[in-house]
């Protein structure tokens, strides 16, 4: 009887542990589009975006114990890291591997804007599409990317300006 | 000329791009399957951080290092065989090429001027009494104007590829010789001259104080072997023996 009951707990999750499942797919389910456009505007293509993605739910949901405060920017920098290690870590490449961001669609509403920004370095990229079209927070951006709050407002102005300069030059050159 | 965006415009396009801006159909559809997501039932794995402060977790973590190092190790030891490799394919295509071509004799005009160039101030106060070509490289016996006699050993040069010493393997060949008597007011001397190179390949000298003949490098008379630039290759040099 005693056997039965610790094969019965070893193998069925108990309550909480399903309670625990489903409070982790609600969280899932509400960033993934920002994650998937996050992989996305680091430059991966749309099966490789899902890839990252899917890759990231399986690492936070494995490494679930150890996230602290929330669960968006604790999610987000899993798929910031994945996104931008695109060869294996033995391999002694640098980890900031650049390549240009998506192509503006057509029904974009500033396409030019976006075009500038694909020609920025992932990072700054990445800082300005968390910050000012996610809507994330300074430190949530600087916790994503994984340096200092001042660090990120550095890294946005860096970034603004750059867009500025390259939006001019483009204006000029017609 | 337009005017240049400020910040603050900047920052104000970026905010009404919003988060949909390169959203593909495509992009859609992949969203839309991201929302099944199938959850192994795995055990609990606190991060790397935390697996470096518990006692099971401190040998995972240096598996992975150790695995690391020997992956860049590996990568580095294949990178140096690859550049050695291709390094040592230029030096053997330079030297087939050195050895393919025909040697082209010095004329009697450059062996005056490196043999000048062995002497002090570039032979500044010297003039030629004599030149004489050893064409075929054998021994020979030399007497200049002055009675002061040199004698050269068979000449012969071998090839070397640096930072390689003299292989068994690799061709040597006779070469010419052009030795030259030289004059000044305190000394007379001989040089001999590599006839294909333009290198020093001995020398005698003669004091208006005593007398003495010594093939190879020589301090009498200022006489500095190898003195000035050589423009010729390196490939080959004199084998001695």
């Amino acid at each position: 009887m005693i056997a039965r009951i610790l094969q019965q707990s070893a193998d069925e999750p108990n309550e909480g542990e399903i309670d625990e499942q489903r409070e982790f797919e609600v969280a899932f389910r509400h960033v993934r589009r920002s994650a998937f456009l996050l992989a996305r505007h680091l430059g991966r293509r749309t099966d490789e975006a899902m890839d990252v993605v899917q890759e990231a739910g399986l690492r936070a949901w494995r490494y679930r114990v150890s996230r602290t405060g929330d669960f968006r920017p604790w999610f987000l920098a899993i798929v910031y890291r994945l996104s931008r290690s695109p060869v294996p870590d033995w391999v002694p490449l640098p980890r900031a591997w650049d390549r240009p961001g998506p192509a503006a669609v057509a029904s974009a509403m500033d396409p030019e804007l976006v075009d500038a920004m694909r020609e920025l370095p992932a990072r700054q990229r990445a800082a300005l599409w968390l910050r000012y079209c996610d809507d994330l927070s300074i430190s949530d951006v600087a916790r994503i990317i994984g340096c200092s709050e001042p660090a990120a407002k550095q890294l946005l102005l860096r970034g603004r300006d750059a867009l500025r300069l390259r939006l001019n030059s483009k204006e000029n050159s017609r | 000329m337009t005017r240049m965006p400020s910040l603050d415009e900047i920052e104000a396009r970026l905010r009404s791009l919003g988060a949909d801006a390169i959203v593909t159909e495509e992009d859609e559809r992949a969203i839309v399957h991201l929302g099944v997501i199938r959850l192994p039932a795995v055990r609990l794995v606190p991060s790397r951080a935390g697996l470096r402060h518990r006692p099971g977790g401190r040998r995972i973590g240096r598996d992975q290092i150790r695995k690391r190092l020997f992956g860049r190790v590996v990568l580095i030891l294949l990178t140096l065989a690859m550049l050695l490799v291709l390094g040592g394919m230029v030096v053997a295509a330079e030297a087939f090429m050195a050895t393919s071509q025909p040697p082209q004799q010095i004329s009697e005009k450059e062996a005056v001027a490196d043999a000048m160039r062995q002497l002090p101030n570039d032979g500044a106060g010297y003039t030629v009494g004599a030149t004489q070509l050893e064409a075929s490289g054998s021994p020979f016996d030399f007497t200049g104007p002055n009675g002061l006699a040199f004698g050269k050993d068979k000449a012969k040069e071998c090839l070397i590829i640096p930072p390689l010493p003299p292989l068994p393997f690799l061709p040597c060949r006779d070469y010419p010789v052009w030795v030259v008597a030289l004059s000044s007011q305190n000394c007379d001397v001989i040089i001999a001259i590599n006839g294909f190179t333009g290198r020093f390949g001995g020398a005698g000298a003669l004091s208006r104080a005593g007398a003495q003949a010594t093939p190879g490098p020589s301090d009498s008379c200022g006489i500095s072997a190898g003195g000035g630039e050589s423009t010729a290759p390196g490939w080959w040099q004199p084998a001695w023996n």
